[in-house]
C-alpha cells in the first residue's frame, strides 16, 4: 500500500463510500467469463461467428452509450445483446436476448467472488460502527444481485445505484444521495474505488473524502491525478491502516 | 479439498507469489550455478554427454562407461538430455551440468503446478508453497544431484488429470511415469481400487487401462532389447530392496516390513471400497511413505513422497509442522553424512559424504538420526492417516448408502422426481425400487373392484419394506417389475445396493419402519387440478387408459387417498406441491403443459434454514422466491421462475459443494422446477452428509 497524503490518515472516517465493480471483487474475469458464455450461446441460436459476434457486441455497446449517456441503462446487457443481434442482421429478437442477456449474467454470478480481505475490511467497519453505502453504477436489479450473492447485504448500510439517482459517476449525485440516506455525516469521509475519474475525484470534489485507489498486482508509483490520498491491492492493507486509526 | 476448480483441465498456475517464487528460486540457482554434485560429475554429464546413439546404454558401456551412470530409460532421456547437451556443447561439462539442473528445475516448476491443480482453490497454494520452500527438494535436486523429481512430476500431473475425471490423459501420464521409473507403479493399484469401488466411476477404468498399458508398452518395452538398457536399467538392485527391512518374530520367523505395509494398505483400501480422490491421494501417498522407510532408500526417493507431503502438512496445524520438520530434519542430517554431496565451484569439495570428515557424524549420531526419521515418519504416517482418510467427511458419510423415500398419490410426478435423482447421481451408483412393483394383483384382478391401489391392504406392504431395509442395509434386493402398460407383474429381478438408494411409491412413508431409516423423506403433493390434468394426460396418453375410467379412477380412490396417502406428509422431511400460476396453464388436456406456467411450494420440516438456498437462487439466476412460515412453525417457501439447467447446476456449485463426490461425473441437472427438486433433495442430503460426519 503506498499513502500519498499520510496526513488525510490521522482519524478513522465517519462513513465509507465504496464502488462494487472491480473494487470489491474481479470485474474483468467475470465479465470474460460471462461473454464466453454469451459468444457460444449466439453461436449456438444464430449461427453467429464469435468475431462476428464480438464485432457486432463493441458497435452495439458504443452505439448505446453515445445514444444513452452516463446512465444506469447505457450498461444493460440486455439492450447491448438486443441491439448485438440486430446489428447481425436478423430483426429484433427478443427471445434470443433475454436467453444471451441471461447465459451472460448466470455465467458471471457463477464467477464472482470477492476479493481478499474485502468481507474481513467490511466487518472491522461494522464492528467499529462506521456505516458504509456502496455507491455503485449500472442497474438495480443486477447490482443487488451481485450484492445479495457476494453476502454484501450484511455487512454493507446502504445502496446507492446510478439507475436511482438517473446518472452515472462522476456525476456528484450518487455521493450526495449515499450521505444523505446516512442521514448526513460529520467527519471525514472515505471513497474506494478503482476509477479516479469517477469513484475518487467525484467524492472529493462532492464532499473532500479522503480516497483510496483499488488496483490490481502491486501497487504503481503514484498516479498525476492528485486527487488519491493511497493506493492499494490488497483489501488487509486497508484493514491494517484502519486499525492503526483506531490505536492512535 | 483437492478439487480442480473448473473443466479446463491442469492449471498452469504455480500457485506461488513473486515473493515465495523468489525466495525458493534462489537458493535452487545459487547451488546451481555454484555446486557441482558428485552424481552429476560422475555419473549424468558424463552419460548424457556421450556419443550420440540409437542405444545410448549398450554404446556407453562399450566406451567403458559406468553401469550405474544413468539407470534410467527413455523417457529420461528425453527430458534431460536437450538441456544437459546444449549446455555442454556451451560451456563443457560445467555447462552440461547447469543445463541439467535447469531441466530439474524446470521439472520442479510442473511439479509445483500440478500439486497447486491438485490442492485446489483451498489447499493449492499452501501445498505448492510448502513444497517449494522445503528444504528436502533443494538438497536432492541441487545439492545431491538426483533427477527423481521427473518422474514423480509425472505421476502427479497423472492425478491432477484424475481428478478432473480426464482418465485417458491419466492412463497416458501415470504410465509415463511407471516407464520411466517403475517405484511410480506403487500408485496404481490404489488407483485401480479408486476406479472399481466407485461406481461412477467404473466406465473409467477400460480406457485408464488402455492407456496405462500403451504408455508402458511404448515407453519401455522396446528398449528391453537392448543388452546396455538391459543392464544399466533393469539391473539395478532396488528391487531387493523391497526385503531389505525385516522383523524377528521369533529366532526362526522373520516378517518383511515393506510387504506387509503394502498388503495392510492395500487390504484397508479395499475394506474401505468407496474412496474419494483425496483418500486416493492420502493411499499413494502412505505407500511412499512405507516404501521410504522399509527399504535403504537412495535420497532421491523422498520426491516420490514430497507432493504428498506437501499437501498433508499444506495449512495444517503446529503438530503437523513440528512432525515434518523433525522428519526434514533428520532426513537431511543423515543423507549429508551418508550420500555424497557437491564440489563448490568456488570453495572446497564437499562431495564426499560428511561422515568421513569428523567423528562428530560417527558413534550414535547415525542409528538416533535414524530413530528420529522413523519415528517422524511413522507420525507423520498417523497423522495423514486420520486426516486423509479417517476424519475425512466422505468416508464417515459414505460407510451406508443414502437412502431417500419419495411417497405420493398416482401422477404427483413420483417418477418424474425419481428420473431426475438418477440423472443427478448416475444409474451406475444408484437403487431405485418403485412402489408399484409391490401391487398384490394384476390389473385386470376384480379385487381391484374392492380395494383401490391406495389402500395398503392392495399391496405388498410387508415385502416392500423388507427390500427397502435390505437396500438401505447395504444387502440385494429381488422384486418385480409392474408393467403398466399391461398392468402385469414381470419376472423377479436382481437389485443391487448401491451409494444412493431411491425408493418411491404411493406408500414410501406409510410404515413407520421404513420411514424412520430414509435420510430425506419427500412428500409429492400437488394442486388437485393440475393433478387431475398430468393424470389424465399422462395415463390416457402415455399409458393407453380410458379418459373416463381415469376420472371414475380418480373419484373413487378420494377416500383411500385422504385416510391413507395424504397423512404420509406428515412423516416427511420435503412437501413438494406444484400448482399452476393460471388456469389457463391447465385449460386444455391435449395440450403439454408449460412449466413456465407452474409455480412449486415447498414446505420444511421446523428448523429447517433456508436461507443462503433462498438467497443465491434470487442472486444467481434470478428466480422468485418468498419464504413464510406455517401456522405450525414450519417454513414454506414459494418459487416461482424458470432457471435453466445451468443455472441449476451454478446454485448447486455454490450451495452444496461437499455432495460433488456423491454426484454422477456429469451429472445432468434439469431445468425448471424439477431442477429445484434437485436441487433441495441435495441440499436436504448434504445437511444429513454433514451429520453422519459430525456423529462419527
Amino acid at each position: 500500500m503506498i499513502v500519498l497524503r499520510p496526513e488525510a490518515f490521522l482519524e478513522r472516517p465517519s462513513c465509507v463510500l465504496l464502488d462494487l465493480d472491480n473494487t470489491l471483487y474481479d470485474y474483468a474475469e467475470c465479465n470474460k467469463a460471462g461473454m464466453t458464455a454469451a459468444r457460444q450461446l449466439a453461436q449456438q441460436l444464430l449461427n453467429l461467428a464469435p468475431d462476428d459476434f464480438d464485432q457486432c457486441f463493441r458497435d452495439a455497446r458504443t452505439e448505446l452509450k453515445n445514444r444513452l449517456g452516463a446512465t444506469a441503462s447505457s450498461h444493460s446487457r440486455l439492450l447491448y445483446f438486443q441491439r448485438t443481434v440486430e446489428r447481425a442482421g436478423f430483426t429484433s429478437q427478443p427471445a434470443v436476448a433475454l436467453q444471451l442477456e441471461h447465459a451472460f449474467w448466470r455465467t458471471f454470478m457463477d464467477r464472482i467472488t470477492l476479493f481478499a480481505g474485502a468481507l474481513d475490511f467490511l466487518h472491522d467497519l461494522r464492528i467499529a460502527g462506521v456505516p458504509v453505502a456502496i455507491v455503485t453504477d449500472l442497474t438495480a436489479q443486477i447490482q443487488l444481485r451481485k450484492i445479495v450473492l457476494l453476502g454484501l447485504d450484511r455487512v454493507v448500510d446502504w445502496i446507492v445505484t446510478s439507475e436511482e439517482t438517473g446518472a452515472d459517476k462522476p456525476d456528484p449525485r450518487g455521493f450526495e444521495l449515499a450521505v444523505a440516506k446516512f442521514g448526513g455525516v460529520e467527519g471525514k469521509v472515505w471513497a474506494i474505488g478503482d476509477n479516479i475519474a469517477c469513484d475518487l475525484e467525484s467524492a472529493r470534489k462532492a464532499m473532500d473524502a479522503t480516497t483510496l485507489l483499488k488496483v490490481t498486482g502491486k501497487p504503481a508509483a503514484p498516479p498525476t491525478a492528485e486527487c488519491v490520498d493511497a493506493i492499494f491491492s490488497n483489501f488487509s492493507d486497508v484493514r491494517r491502516l484502519f486499525a492503526k486509526l483506531g490505536t492512535e | 479439498m483437492y478439487k480442480a476448480s473448473g473443466t479446463v483441465g491442469v492449471k498452469s498456475r504455480l500457485g506461488l507469489g513473486s515473493p515465495t517464487l523468489v525466495a525458493g528460486l534462489v537458493p535452487r540457482l545459487v547451488l546451481a550455478l555454484l555446486a557441482i554434485p558428485r552424481t552429476h560429475e560422475i555419473w549424468f554429464v558424463p552419460f548424457l554427454r556421450s556419443k550420440a546413439a540409437i542405444d545410448p546404454w549398450t554404446s556407453f558401456l562399450s566406451a567403458g562407461g559406468d553401469p550405474a551412470a544413468f539407470p534410467y530409460g527413455f523417457l529420461f532421456l528425453v527430458a534431460y538430455q536437450p538441456t544437459t547437451w546444449f549446455g555442454g556443447t556451451l560451456g563443457g561439462n560445467y555447462g552440461a551440468h547447469v543445463g541439467l539442473t535447469l531441466s530439474v528445475l524446470l521439472w520442479e516448476l510442473m511439479l509445483v503446478g500440478a500439486i497447486a491443480a491438485i490442492g485446489g482453490d483451498r489447499r493449492g497454494d499452501a501445498a505448492a508453497k510448502m513444497y517449494w520452500l522445503s528444504p528436502i527438494p533443494i538438497y536432492v535436486g541441487y545439492w545431491h544431484g538426483q533427477l527423481d523429481v521427473f518422474p514423480t512430476a509425472l505421476m502427479v500431473l497423472g492425478f491432477a488429470a484424475a481428478q478432473i475425471q480426464a482418465w485417458r490423459r491419466s492412463g497416458m501420464l501415470l504410465g509415463a511415469a511407471t516407464a520411466a521409473k517403475l517405484s511410480m507403479a506403487v500408485s496404481l493399484p490404489f488407483v485401480m481400487l479408486y476406479l472399481l469401488g466407485r461406481r461412477r466411476l467404473q466406465i473409467f477404468g477400460p480406457r485408464f487401462a488402455i492407456c496405462l498399458a500403451t504408455a508402458i508398452f511404448l515407453f519401455a518395452a522396446p528398449f528391453t532389447l537392448f543388452p546396455g538398457y538391459r543392464e544399466m536399467v533393469l539391473g539395478t538392485p532396488e528391487m531387493q530392496n523391497i526385503f531389505a527391512a525385516k522383523a524377528a518374530i521369533t529366532e526362526k520367523l522373520e516378517i518383511y516390513l515393506l510387504p506387509l505395509a503394502f498388503l495392510g494398505l492395500f487390504y484397508w483400501a479395499w475394506r474401505i471400497r468407496r474412496l474419494n480422490f483425496e483418500m486416493l491421494w492420502t493411499l499413494v501417498g502412505l505407500a511412499f511413505l512405507a516404501l521410504l522407510l522399509f527399504t535403504t532408500a537412495a535420497p532421491g526417493w523422498i520426491m516420490w513422497l514430497m507432493p504428498f507431503i506437501a499437501m498433508h502438512v499444506a495449512d495444517r496445524g503446529f503438530m503437523h509442522r513440528v512432525v515434518y520438520w523433525a522428519f526434514a530434519a533428520a532426513f537431511i542430517a543423515i543423507q549429508l553424512t551418508q550420500a555424497t554431496g557437491a564440489h563448490l565451484v568456488v570453495g572446497p569439495d564437499l562431495s564426499a559424504p560428511l561422515a568421513g570428515m569428523s567423528p562428530l557424524f560417527r558413534g550414535r549420531a547415525l542409528p538416533i538420526l535414524e530413530t528420529l526419521l522413523l519415528s517422524a515418519g511413522l507420525a507423520m504416517g498417523l497423522q495423514m492417516a486420520f486426516s486423509g482418510i479417517l476424519y475425512q467427511p466422505f468416508y464417515l458419510a459414505s460407510r451406508s448408502p443414502f437412502a431417500i423415500g419419495v411417497a405420493g398419490d398416482s401422477g404427483t410426478g413420483k417418477d418424474t422426481l425419481m428420473d431426475a435423482l438418477q440423472d443427478l447421481f448416475g444409474r451406475h451408483a444408484s437403487s431405485r425400487l418403485s412402489g408399484d412393483d409391490y401391487h398384490l394383483w394384476d390389473r385386470q384382478n376384480p379385487m381391484w373392484q374392492a380395494v383401490t391401489h391406495l389402500h395398503p391392504k392392495g399391496n405388498e406392504v410387508d415385502v416392500f419394506n423388507q427390500n427397502v431395509l435390505a437396500l438401505v442395509d447395504g444387502h440385494g434386493a429381488a422384486s418385480r417389475h409392474y408393467d403398466h402398460s399391461s398392468g402385469r407383474a414381470g419376472l423377479v429381478d436382481n437389485i443391487p445396493s448401491r451409494e444412493i438408494v431411491l425408493v418411491s411409491g404411493l406408500h414410501a412413508l406409510w410404515s413407520p419402519i421404513i420411514a424412520d431409516r430414509f435420510h430425506v423423506r419427500v412428500f409429492m403433493h400437488m394442486d388437485e387440478d393440475l393433478r387431475r390434468f398430468l393424470k389424465l394426460r399422462r395415463d390416457v396418453a402415455v399409458r393407453g387408459y380410458p379418459p373416463e375410467k381415469v376420472l371414475t379412477a380418480i373419484e373413487r380412490r378420494q377416500s383411500d387417498r385422504e385416510r391413507f396417502i395424504l397423512p404420509q406428509a406428515d412423516n416427511a422431511d420435503v412437501i413438494f406441491r406444484l400448482e399452476p400460476r393460471h388456469a389457463s396453464a391447465i385449460s386444455d388436456i391435449r395440450r403439454p403443459i408449460d412449466t413456465a406456467l407452474l409455480r412449486l411450494i415447498v414446505i420444511f420440516r421446523r428448523g429447517k434454514n433456508f436461507d443462503e438456498a433462498t438467497r443465491l437462487m434470487m442472486a444467481l439466476c434470478g428466480v422468485y422466491v418468498t419464504e413464510s412460515s406455517l401456522g405450525d412453525g414450519r417454513l414454506q417457501v414459494l418459487i416461482e421462475g424458470e432457471p435453466t439447467a445451468d443455472d441449476i447446476a451454478a446454485l448447486a456449485r455454490r450451495l452444496v459443494p461437499g455432495m460433488a463426490d456423491f454426484l454422477a461425473v456429469e451429472p445432468k441437472w434439469h431445468p425448471a422446477m424439477t431442477g429445484i427438486m434437485q436441487l433441495i433433495i441435495l441440499h436436504e442430503l448434504d445437511s444429513v452428509r454433514r451429520k453422519r460426519a459430525f456423529v462419527s
